[in-house]
């Protein structure tokens, strides 16, 4: 009885195997140091150390790239201002428009 | 500070500078290791581990009962190993198919852990310490090496292990890693909230709210296609966000930031210290004390002894410093930048070695129970009624009896107390 349950468990551990890959947390682990131009910025996202990340970072995204960047930089936080603007008159640009309609 | 002034660097050509430009670590290197070691290592040594101590358990339910405090110790041993690596194949499962068992599953799994590996070492503690009363302090042990005893001890351990395991149970969560939920400047969903309100997250109070709400770890499968795909990774997001399955991970998860930075230490450093220099500190002074002992005896068994005695520690240390170590570098360097190739070989050499300290449960039954002569006889006395039983198709009548005896009269075993040092076999 113990023999099958251990026959079992071992198939299905060994059947995971071939159905699909692990996953692994990606985390910024330091910061790009150079400034990122502001017409790259498509969004951003924010880590934190709160989950299992162990340092800050405000993560970029430009085209076909995720970008690290350091939170307490002033350029990071302009970008991040920026990005929030551009997708603020995009939103009230939207709304006209479905009011419009 | 460097590039506070750095309007000048906006309007310059978009590749002068992707060359140093910092992406998140994706841990690959880990990842193929934790691939192979997850399922086919710990599949071996599940199954070792669930049979030598499933094997040591039956033995002292059917046969030998606890007769002696190293007895009681033994068991508590064989338990919390025989919990852990159930608890293995569970975790490796879970891990694989994004935690399908739920934030109950993950609690209690990632608990279970902590908490059988602090009694287990704490556990191999008490036994050195027990062969240090019987064999150094011989004239004492008839008072001190009583079943109340051991059973005493051995519940102040399980209480000791499950207290050091609160805060696992507590800030482990299971949790969708919020990439899900994060923000898109193109994109149609309704995603005002954050950024509307949080014009600048990164400032006080402020800065802990938003955190707490979007750490975004980036975690899994849709983190790997996001960053691969090429141009506008947010595109179609929402065609795919509303048909892929969720994905959930098992991890820390903290409402603040001085709980993460508190607690992402603690934890480690209580396991450094109790889980590993506590009982390591203890074994190597008791055994010190009676390797001293054994040979100043005139026993002619007490090379065998004082090989055993080096075996258990030889053993303990070479499955448990090398993850020790690589747990200790990790938890120094916690807060701190590094490169991914530097974090991602930290990181395999954890596994790697975590791997070897669960080995360690599968070496105890042999190292503690199976070395005693006396356990031994008592196991092939199972083997030897096995057999009868295969053979006959029936229970043979020492079986029944002596199961029956166990169930019927549990306070005579209190008896003798007085075979000290028998765990050695000698």
């Amino acid at each position: 009885m113990a023999n099958r349950n251990v026959c079992f468990i071992l198939s299905l551990v060994i059947f995971t195997s071939f159905i699909r890959s692990t996953e692994s947390v990606s985390c910024c682990l330091r910061y790009t140091r150079r400034p990122l131009s502001h017409r790259r910025l498509l969004g951003y996202t924010i880590q934190t150390i709160n989950n299992s990340c162990d340092i800050n970072a405000i993560v970029f995204h430009i085209p076909g790239k995720f970008v690290c960047a350091d939170p307490l930089m002033k350029w990071t936080q302009r970008g991040m201002k920026y990005v929030d603007e551009r997708r603020k008159m995009a939103q009230i640009a939207e709304k006209r428009i479905r009011g419009s309609a | 500070m460097e590039f506070s002034e750095d309007d000048s660097m906006l309007n310059q050509s978009d590749y002068d500078y992707d060359y140093d430009v910092v992406t998140p670590c994706s841990y690959q290197n880990n990842h193929s290791v934790a691939l192979v070691v997850g399922q086919y290592v710990h599949s071996v040594i599940f199954v070792l581990g669930f049979l030598g101590n499933s094997l040591v358990i039956v033995t002292y339910a059917f046969y030998k009962r606890t007769k002696s405090m190293t007895d009681v110790y033994l068991l508590n041993v064989a338990v919390a190993d025989l919990l852990f690596v159930l608890s293995l194949p569970l975790i490796v499962y879970n891990e694989l198919w994004s935690w399908p068992m739920g934030p109950v599953a993950c609690k209690l799994l990632r608990g279970s852990y902590s908490v059988n590996l602090y009694s287990g070492m704490l556990l191999l503690a008490c036994i050195s310490a027990d062969r240090y009363i019987a064999i150094v302090q011989a004239r004492r042990s008839f008072r001190l090496r009583s079943l109340a005893y051991s059973r005493l001890i051995c519940a102040l351990v399980w209480t000791f292990a499950f207290l050091l395991s609160v805060p696992t149970f507590y800030f482990y969560n299971w949790y969708e890693p919020s990439h899900t939920r994060d923000s898109f400047l193109y994109e149609r969903e309704e995603r005002n909230r954050t950024f509307t309100r949080d014009a600048f997250p990164y400032e006080g109070e402020e800065r802990n709210r938003t955190f707490t709400r979007d750490a975004f770890p980036y975690e899994g499968e849709e983190r790997n296609r996001t960053f691969t795909r090429d141009a506008f990774p947010y595109e179609g997001q929402e065609a795919n966000g509303s048909s892929r399955s969720p994905h959930y991970v098992c991890e820390f998860s903290f409402m603040d930031d001085d709980a993460a930075r508190t607690t992402k230490v603690a934890v480690p450093s209580t396991q450094l210290a109790v889980g590993f220099f506590l009982p390591l500190l203890v074994m190597i002074s008791c055994y010190s004390a009676i390797v001293v002992t054994l040979l100043r005896a005139r026993n002619f068994q007490r090379h065998r002894a004082v090989r055993v005695v080096l075996a258990v520690v030889a053993v303990f240390l070479v499955c448990h410093l090398p993850y020790n170590v690589a747990l200790f570098h990790d938890t120094v360097s916690m807060f701190q930048q590094q490169t991914c190739e530097a974090s991602d070989a930290l990181q395999v050499a954890k596994t790697v070695t975590q791997t070897v300290a669960y080995l360690h449960c599968c070496l105890n039954p042999v190292l503690y129970a199976f070395v005693g002569v006396k356990f031994r006889n008592h196991f092939l006395r199972i083997v030897q009624d096995l057999w009868c039983l295969g053979k006959r198709y029936i229970a043979p009548r020492r079986f029944s009896r002596v199961t029956s005896e166990v169930y019927v009269s549990p306070r005579r075993s209190v008896d003798g107390s007085n075979d000290n040092g028998s765990s050695f076999t000698m």
